[in-house]
């Protein structure tokens, strides 16, 4: 074979390579909203004759602890305890972790709750690093709020700490920011209640962006577009993602993650599997490790996926916070993956296994990877007088409907379904954003994933530093603690 | 002037066929001329690119996605406008009948004067929306009312609305025609709904439970003889509701006690516990030693909610046999009947290396009383640093 054969061989392999790639991701992509209509098509159906205010008094109700661990948020951490108050549920209690923070976020605590140290005696079933005390408020209000100050030791170890001073039956983790929709717990306990023979271990529920978002006593009062184009963008990615993706993996038994902004959990079987990992991805990591041990153990169990949105949170609205954020997904994302990558292809672990891994590695590991090399190539074809400009035209077309058709797809299931941007204008602002993500959000969100891929190689495991901005409060809207405080 | 009139509808109407024909042409010619486009660009597509099936497939994926585009568009709008249309038509004929049936409730009218027949007769949309007042205006709890209710709802033979939704082939139509006969109390169909409750959909078998609960108000909880599915949780917290808010005659669960559906027993059990059936503690107590561990659970929390004193000895006795959350469920029920005299066997289990065992142990000395209390300091001067801890936390009156 000589070198002109060798390099037709070696391009026409890659052809293939990259061809059968692409549609393969697309036929994925396909299939996933499909099954995810049919799944929301039942939800919604079998929803209209849900009445949650049963549970509300019902004495079989599971009790739940709210787990909030929290690192340097003292501007906003007093506004989000105070949020989670708004929920409607009746056995539960509020447990915030102040992990080490450099700032005041336990002083402003301790301040507006009126914290007083009790003698706490914790069951260490989960190894954390060292607890300085343990705290009650002394208002009648927040008399179920404990809030444990500890060592920092990263939010995996927070999140452990307040496991271990749980002592409900169900946890939900929340981000510190994160604005929960009122009815938020009583619609993921409800998977737990329709257990049969195969046992519940987790729920996780839709996180909305909040940007710009309108907020009156800790609950979003006017839901908003983003004003800035790259939350907005975020907006339609995250409406895919949710609507479509988790809620079809959900279906198929294969959903691998439950975002770290808010799930639910057995907490025993989270406990009997070691508790949340030190890692980047401990969301992630978490979904997988249980799924492992129940399928270790051999017992039936499930993952149940709730597709109403309940839960906003802040989305990075410039570009360096956002890359941030990005570059910690990725790796998270491989440090799971290599982690647990006895699951590849093993019938053992079920859908997990044989469908839900693979994609991962294959769709969400590998695809930033391709795609560059794809770049690369299509590049070095063209240079070499191997491939033609209105091939590389169409290509570029054939991505670009796909793409504005998948997302234009799934602002019609949002209408359809949850219906949450109801001002004029709102479809159409966000189409126009879909009209531009392949060229703004695409390839800065390519651009980070390849440098947390890099960063991942390098060994990088830090978290990074999240910057939020805080959100808008309607003006004249008093907290709890204000009313609390006129009453005195 | 009414000639006028006429003529200036029949001017109007020919009008209107002309402008619409000429309109279509136009519209017609406008496709054609795109498509004949359309077609120009591909096939100069197809000139420009390397003949091969990969091409060719490329370029048809674009006109696929492109024209489920163009699809897709119109339909978000459309749906948008249709759906915000079927929300105002609704809300304006359902404040149109609440009045109308306010009026006839309060005297005003009869049931004859109803009007509107004609429109219920013909529109299926006016029937629910009228079916949907009643049940709305029936939640008033008020058996006068209710009646009327009932006896409008079947002269204006809205029964046969609902008896027809029983038939659909889609699971949730039929679950509207069971919520609307068990809320009228119309028991022609028990047999059409009992048989329901042998489907595999779960939400169609939870309606046709709580329907029948409704219709058979003096055998209520005759579902529970043939149930084979599991029982959920959620199941029974809606039966539950559904005994709360209803004048429904109250079984003596411990019937149920030997059934073969351990989630059948559970639920009993908790009923028996919740409603205090207290007549039932030694039916509950032959279950001590039932093979599951969930069900064992249950009958510990039930016999010591009934103040079954007797039963102490028996769970003495298994606690050695059990799996930790049943020795915690027999420690917890100790402290719950407050008794004086099993303040050693508890202060014997503060020896275990388990933590939520001496935690519970320690609860339930100081659930005892002062007794318990000063057993506790006693015991807290010697104690190793974690029961130490315990014992500060149980005494800590704020946690």
């Amino acid at each position: 074979m000589n070198y002109d054969e060798l390099i037709r061989f070696i391009s026409y392999f890659l052809d293939k390579v990259f061809i059968s790639y692409a549609f393969l991701l697309i036929f994925s992509y396909t299939g996933l909203s499909i099954v995810s209509g049919i799944a929301l098509n039942y939800y919604l159906k079998k929803n209209s004759f849900v009445d949650y205010s049963v549970i509300l008094d019902s004495p079989l109700a599971p009790s739940v602890s709210v787990l909030v661990p929290a690192f340097n948020e003292a501007k906003t951490i007093v506004d989000n305890v105070e949020s989670i108050y708004t929920i409607h549920y009746n056995n539960f209690d509020v447990i915030v972790v102040n992990d080490g923070s450099s700032d005041d976020t336990f002083e402003e605590l301790q301040k507006a709750f009126k914290l007083e140290r009790v003698n706490f005696a914790i069951n260490h079933e989960i190894e954390t690093k060292e607890v300085r005390g343990v705290y009650k408020s002394q208002l009648e209000t927040y008399s179920n709020l404990i809030v444990v100050d500890k060592e920092n030791g990263g939010k995996a170890d927070a999140l452990n700490v307040a496991i271990n001073v749980s002592d409900k039956d169900l946890f939900m983790a929340i981000d510190a920011d994160s604005i929960l929709e009122p009815d938020a717990v009583l619609k993921l306990v409800k998977p737990f209640l329709e257990r049969t023979d195969r046992r519940v271990i987790a729920a996780g529920g839709v996180v909305r962006i909040a940007n710009s978002c309108v907020i009156e006593n800790g609950r979003i009062a006017e839901v908003c577009v983003p004003k800035n184009l790259l939350a907005r963008m975020q907006v339609l990615e995250y409406t895919r993602s949710f609507l479509m993706g988790r809620m079809a993996w959900a279906k198929l038994d294969g959903l691998i993650i439950i975002s770290g902004a808010m799930g639910m959990f057995d907490r025993d079987v989270v406990v009997q599997s070691g508790g949340y990992a030190h890692t980047i991805g401990e969301d992630m990591e978490l979904v997988v490790r249980i799924r492992r041990y129940m399928s270790e153990q051999r017992e039936k169990y499930k993952i149940e996926y709730v597709p109403d949105p309940l839960c906003w949170t802040e989305a990075p609205s410039d570009v360096s916070t956002f890359g941030r954020q990005r570059s910690r997904w990725t790796r998270g994302t491989i440090e799971t993956l290599t982690d647990h990558s006895k699951i590849f292809f093993s019938p053992r672990y079920g859908a997990m296994g044989m469908l839900g891994y693979p994609f991962w590695f294959l769709f969400e590991w590998l695809a930033p990877l391709v795609e560059v090399l794809g770049i690369i190539y299509a590049i070095v074809l063209y240079f070499t007088g191997n491939l033609s400009l209105n091939f590389i035209l169409i290509t570029f077309l054939f991505v670009y409907t796909f793409a504005l058709f998948f997302t234009t797809w799934a602002i019609l299931y949002e209408e359809l379904t949850f219906h949450r941007y109801e001002k004029k204008g709102d479809v159409f602002r966000l189409w126009i954003a879909a009209l531009l993500e392949p060229f703004i959000l695409h390839p800065i969100s390519l651009f980070f994933s390849i440098k947390g891929n890099i960063q991942y190689a390098r060994g990088n495991r830090n978290w990074g530093k999240m910057e939020r901005k805080g959100f808008k409060h309607k003006q004249g809207s008093k907290s709890k603690l204000q009313l609390l405080a006129n009453k005195k | 002037m009414l000639l006028l009139d006429q003529y200036i509808i029949l001017f109007d109407f020919q009008e209107l066929v002309s402008s619409t024909l000429a309109l279509l042409i136009a519209v017609f010619d406008f496709l054609s001329n795109l498509i004949g486009r359309l077609q120009a660009v591909i096939n100069y597509v197809f000139e420009s690119l390397p003949y091969n099936a990969l091409n060719r497939l490329i370029v048809y994926m674009i006109l696929i996605f492109f024209v489920s585009l163009i699809i897709l568009l119109p339909t978000i709008l459309i749906s948008k406008l249709y759906l915000a249309y079927q929300k105002t038509r609704y809300n304006q004929i359902h404040v149109k009948y609440s009045q109308i049936i306010i009026d006839y409730l309060i005297g005003n009218k009869g049931v004859h004067d109803i009007n509107d027949r004609d429109k219920l007769k013909s529109s299926r949309f006016h029937r629910n929306v009228m079916i949907d007042v009643l049940m709305a205006i029936d939640k008033a709890e008020n058996k006068a009312v209710s009646d009327r209710i009932r006896a409008l709802y079947l002269d204006l033979k809205l029964n046969q609305e609902s008896i027809r939704k029983l038939d659909k082939f889609s699971w949730n139509k039929k679950i509207f025609g069971i919520r609307e006969l068990s809320h009228m109390r119309v028991k022609s169909e028990n047999q059409k709904i009992i048989s329901f409750q042998q489907k595999n959909n779960d939400v169609l078998r939870i309606e046709s439970q709580m329907g029948l609960i409704k219709l058979l108000p003096y055998v209520p909880f005759a579902f529970l003889d043939s149930q084979e599915k599991p029982f959920t949780v959620w199941e029974q917290i809606n039966v539950f509701d559904l005994i709360r808010k209803n004048r429904i005659e109250i079984p003596e669960f411990h019937l149920w006690l030997e059934h073969w559906n351990d989630s059948v027993v559970m639920f009993c059990l908790d009923m028996i516990r919740i409603l205090k059936q207290k007549q039932a503690a030694p039916k509950v107590l032959e279950l001590i030693y039932h093979d599951n561990d969930y069900v064992k659970g249950k009958v510990i929390k039930t016999l010591i909610d009934l103040e079954s004193y007797e039963a102490i000895s028996k769970l003495k006795e298994i606690y050695y046999l059990e799996e930790l959350p049943n020795q915690l469920n027999i420690l917890r029920s100790i402290g719950q009947l407050k008794m004086e005299s099993e303040i050693n066997f508890l202060e014997d289990k503060l020896k275990s290396n388990e933590f939520k065992i001496r935690m519970e142990a320690c609860k339930s000395i100081a659930k005892i009383g002062e007794t318990g209390v000063a057993r506790l300091n006693a015991l807290s001067v010697n104690a190793d640093e974690e029961l130490k801890g315990i014992i500060n936390h149980v005494l800590d009156p704020r946690i």
